[in-house]
């Protein structure tokens, strides 16, 4: 299974969108998709939709062109693209069984989708009166109740509450363990950092960054950790003294951010020199600011909006 | 996956809408209508035509005047916002991404459009037939025809009114710039034809005539010239055959035209 773009690129009028973008992702994993506001990202995920239509290059699923054969493109993809709406007068079990019959397939996991997406509760209202959070809930459902071999995903976040968010996520943890490619726009880092193995970058309707997370990691780690002490510490220059230290920023009397170079191991070395030094250590926190630092390195304040 | 043929999935379509316009209540509150303008005409004739002198098909006549009207209703109730709102109100992202031809969502949803209409239309017809055989105690068998030409006008009227709700995303502007065509433009169109004497072989308002039409004996004349006060009018009446050549010709263009649209249409 696969999802493939060549040469694909979508103009209006004297403006590109997406230009000449060459990506393939595949295997069963889940690849962030990032980029600033009109970089392009949901773009390419309607033109792999077949909402759009390229101006050039093609959009492939599993070998079929997604414009000239989307029955047999999108016979095996789920994707929610937007906050869809739905036709307000039926129900979540209706909308999750036009899908199943469009597509040919039992009706079985109906209800195991809305439960996934704790919208079972609802399973028997009117969609008209949803939330957001719901619709985008629902769409979650529909694109997942077929159980296809690819999700297409554009911010699946989108609209909801803290809480929602977290569950999506783990939700999309959950579908990766089932061996399925999911292909998913977001905004926010973490949360592509947290769900997703590799990461496409693109800005201006152009790619300039795919490759795995851990790569990601270890070309554009920032290397820094907050310290927490539990008295003010009160001469930073110690501190700075210890060996691998390259930099030492107060961000409170009681905690510091410490940049070190080197990797783990350096770390821990600088935790136990610390703790030795009679330092009171009650929290030691890694900064996970890789993906951050490629993202701010390569699209910087380049903003499109 | 087991791949779908479009017929199938237009059925899906097709159950799913109708069940829609089942919730939405948009098919009883056009059944009330019906129902109430069928009880004024009820009274109006009963009370008013002179049934004794009248033959069948110049009693059920009466009733026939207003099948156009009730079919363009049905036609902007169930037609102006179906093919709109899956770009308006983004109904589209849901179905679009799926392994569906977008003329099978088309058709899916005139065909459940066409129900609900029938359903109006013939409820009416019903109550005209009924009525008329009530008071003439017999029904010519061109009430019939005209019964039939009311379909294919109905049939005719509902792709035109889709075609227009393919080419908006707001579902009002469709159903305004029909309803403006249907009770002005087509209207005014053939009013001018009376005056300039150019035939409206192009309104599908002119086409409809035929339906009134099919029941007068003998079947009135194609071109009249009316003369009186300094003036001439000349009035037009579509031949039957040329009424229904119209009635295709505007289903197949419109047909073609809306499915077109759907199939190439971008959702942005």
């Amino acid at each position: 299974m696969y999802v493939e773009a060549v040469n694909l690129t979508k103009k209006y009028a004297n403006f590109y969108a997406l230009r000449n973008l060459n990506l393939r992702v595949e295997g069963s994993k889940c690849i962030g998709y990032l980029g600033p506001n009109g970089a392009g990202k949901t773009t390419t995920l309607k033109l792999f939709t077949n909402l759009l239509r390229p101006t050039s290059g093609d959009a492939i699923i599993n070998g079929y062109d997604v414009k000239r054969e989307p029955k047999k493109a999108l016979g095996d993809v789920g994707a929610l693209i937007e906050t869809p709406n739905f036709y307000p007068y039926l129900t979540p079990m209706e909308i999750l069984s036009i899908v199943c019959e469009i597509r040919g397939v039992p009706k079985k996991d109906i209800k195991e989708s809305l439960k996934k997406v704790r919208l079972y509760e609802w399973r028997d209202k009117k969609v008209g009166k949803f939330s957001k959070g719901m619709l985008q809930r629902l769409s979650l459902a529909s694109a997942m109740v077929t159980n296809p071999s690819i999700l297409i995903l554009d911010e699946p976040t989108t609209g909801m509450d803290p809480q929602g968010m977290k569950e999506i996520r783990e939700i999309i943890k959950e579908l990766k363990k089932e061996g399925i490619l999911i292909f998913m726009s977001s905004h926010l880092l973490p949360e592509v950092t947290y769900v997703c193995d590799e990461v496409a970058m693109i800005n201006r309707g152009r790619l300039i960054l795919y490759d795995s997370i851990d790569n990601i990691g270890k070309e554009f780690s920032s290397q820094s950790v907050v310290v927490e002490f539990l008295s003010p510490v009160k001469d930073i220059r110690e501190i700075e003294k210890i060996d691998n230290i390259r930099a030492v920023t107060g961000i409170s009397s009681y905690k510091l951010r410490i940049s070190f170079s080197g990797g783990a191991e350096k770390q821990y070395e600088i935790l136990s020199t610390l703790i030795k030094q009679g330092y009171k250590v009650i929290s030691f926190q890694s900064e996970s600011l890789a993906l951050e630092e490629a993202y701010v390195k390569l699209i910087g304040g380049d903003n499109n909006e | 996956m087991n791949e779908k043929s479009s017929a199938s999935q237009m059925f899906t379509i097709s159950k799913y809408w109708f069940l829609n316009y089942l919730r939405s209540k948009r098919l009883y509150v056009l059944l009330a209508i019906t129902v109430v303008i069928s009880l004024i005409f009820l009274v109006v004739i009963w009370k008013f035509v002179n049934a004794e002198y009248l033959t069948s098909n110049e009693y059920i006549e009466n009733w026939a005047m207003f099948v156009a009207f009730l079919v363009t209703l049905a036609a902007l109730f169930f037609g102006g916002d179906a093919i709109s709102s899956e770009y308006g109100k983004k109904t589209g992202y849901f179905l679009f991404p799926n392994p569906i031809k977008r003329w099978s969502i088309f058709w899916g949803k005139f065909f459940a459009s066409l129900l609900a209409s029938l359903i109006a239309l013939l409820l009416y017809w019903g109550i005209a037939l009924g009525d008329t055989y009530m008071v003439k105690g017999s029904v010519g068998i061109e009430a019939y025809y005209s019964l039939g030409l009311s379909l294919l006008y109905l049939v005719t009227i509902l792709a035109f009114t889709y075609m227009f709700s393919s080419f908006f995303r707001n579902a009002a502007v469709s159903i305004t710039i029909v309803a403006i065509l249907y009770f002005f433009v087509f209207g005014i169109v053939n009013s001018i034809a009376m005056f300039t004497g150019v035939e409206p072989w192009f309104s599908i308002t002119y086409a409809a005539s035929v339906i009134e039409n099919i029941l007068k004996n003998p079947y009135p004349p194609h071109i009249q010239q009316l003369h009186g006060n300094g003036m001439s009018i000349t009035v037009f009446n579509a031949p039957l055959y040329m009424g229904i050549g119209i009635m295709i010709g505007y289903f197949l263009v419109s047909a073609v035209i809306g499915t077109l649209v759907i199939t190439y249409r971008e959702l942005k």
